[in-house]
């Protein structure tokens, strides 16, 4: 066995955690209610008295829904993956040169967004960018072809809503709740593909 | 006879630890080293082995301090969780130092 060999073997056990398309639809899920609170701020309650209501609720949608999403996904895999292929924890050190990365092509996104015409200086464009600079990472670190595909999604309807004009809430709601609906649709298919080819391991020692 | 001397272009690979070279457990501690624990339906499933099989090498290696072997219940379920030791990660770590000098890719 080479290094090759053991560099896919590391490849293998990261991508694992993708696999089953549980954490796209943690994601998705979140993206898509994140981007109905703000359809619902836009078009139902901005300006109104209960304006602020939608506002906290936003806040903790997003900061707990990222917390959420962890517990969800790790509820979902106990339950549907691991008996059926096992279980994996992975290092904490694993990734942090990666999330260094991250940072550095959200600051160079940011940095760039200064020098584009001024149509497309919007934040739908950034946020936009942002989860797009999100997916093309984690589907490169994992090598899954779908995330990768998904990652041109979120950029393309940012710079649609800015050149349409749409706002700055609305593009944001386009942004979010498109890749939302399609990190579900694709999270969902993936688990369809992994249920179907792993069945549940009914043994007495796992 | 006196002893050859060996030619110090050539790497030795007298000494490379037989216990990780053998490609069944080579396969385990490369996936352990990668995660933090990973259990035995995981092994199984990514080695390819036989649960007899996978068994056996996991107790030589557990025997030789490399991996800690956790059991536990699920149910009626027995869970087998296993780990790399630090000795283990050394030891690995020294294996794969060597053969990447061996085989010139370091």
């Amino acid at each position: 066995m080479n290094e090759r060999k053991i560099q896919e073997a590391r490849q293998r056990a990261f991508r694992y955690y993708y696999e089953d398309g549980l954490v796209e639809i943690a994601v998705g899920a979140m993206f898509s209610v994140i981007g109905l609170l703000l359809w619902l701020y836009e078009r139902v309650l901005a300006g109104g008295q209960y304006a602020w209501v939608l506002g906290i609720g936003l806040m903790a949608a997003t900061v707990g829904g990222v917390f959420a999403v962890r517990r969800l996904v790790l509820k979902l895999k106990s339950e549907l993956t691991y008996p059926r292929t096992g279980r994996v924890i992975y290092s904490e050190k694993a990734g942090r040169t990666g999330r260094w990365l991250l940072i550095a092509a959200a600051l160079a996104l940011a940095v760039g967004l200064l020098w584009v015409p001024g149509w497309l200086n919007t934040t739908a464009t950034a946020a936009g960018g942002l989860l797009t600079i999100i997916l093309l990472y984690m589907g490169s670190t994992v090598s899954l072809v779908r995330m990768q595909v998904a990652a041109v999604l979120p950029i393309a309807v940012g710079v649609l809503a800015s050149y349409y004009g749409v706002g700055e809430i609305l593009g944001f709601v386009a942004v979010f709740a498109s890749s939302g609906v399609l990190l579900l649709v694709l999270g969902l298919l993936a688990l369809r593909g992994y249920l179907a080819r792993n069945p549940y391991v009914d043994d007495r020692e796992v | 006879m006196a002893e050859q001397e060996k030619d110090p272009q050539w790497p030795d690979l007298t000494d490379v630890d037989r216990l990780i070279h053998e490609p069944a457990r080579l396969s385990v501690m490369t996936i352990l080293a990668a995660v933090k624990s990973a259990d035995f339906l995981y092994l199984q499933r990514e080695t390819g082995l036989t649960k007899g099989n996978l068994s056996a090498h996991l107790s030589k290696l557990e025997e030789a301090g490399y991996i800690r072997i956790e059991k536990s219940f699920q149910g009626k379920r027995t869970h087998t969780d296993c780990q790399l030791t630090k000795e283990g990660r050394q030891a690995f770590n020294r294996y794969v130092n060597q053969m990447r000098g061996a085989l010139g890719t370091g």
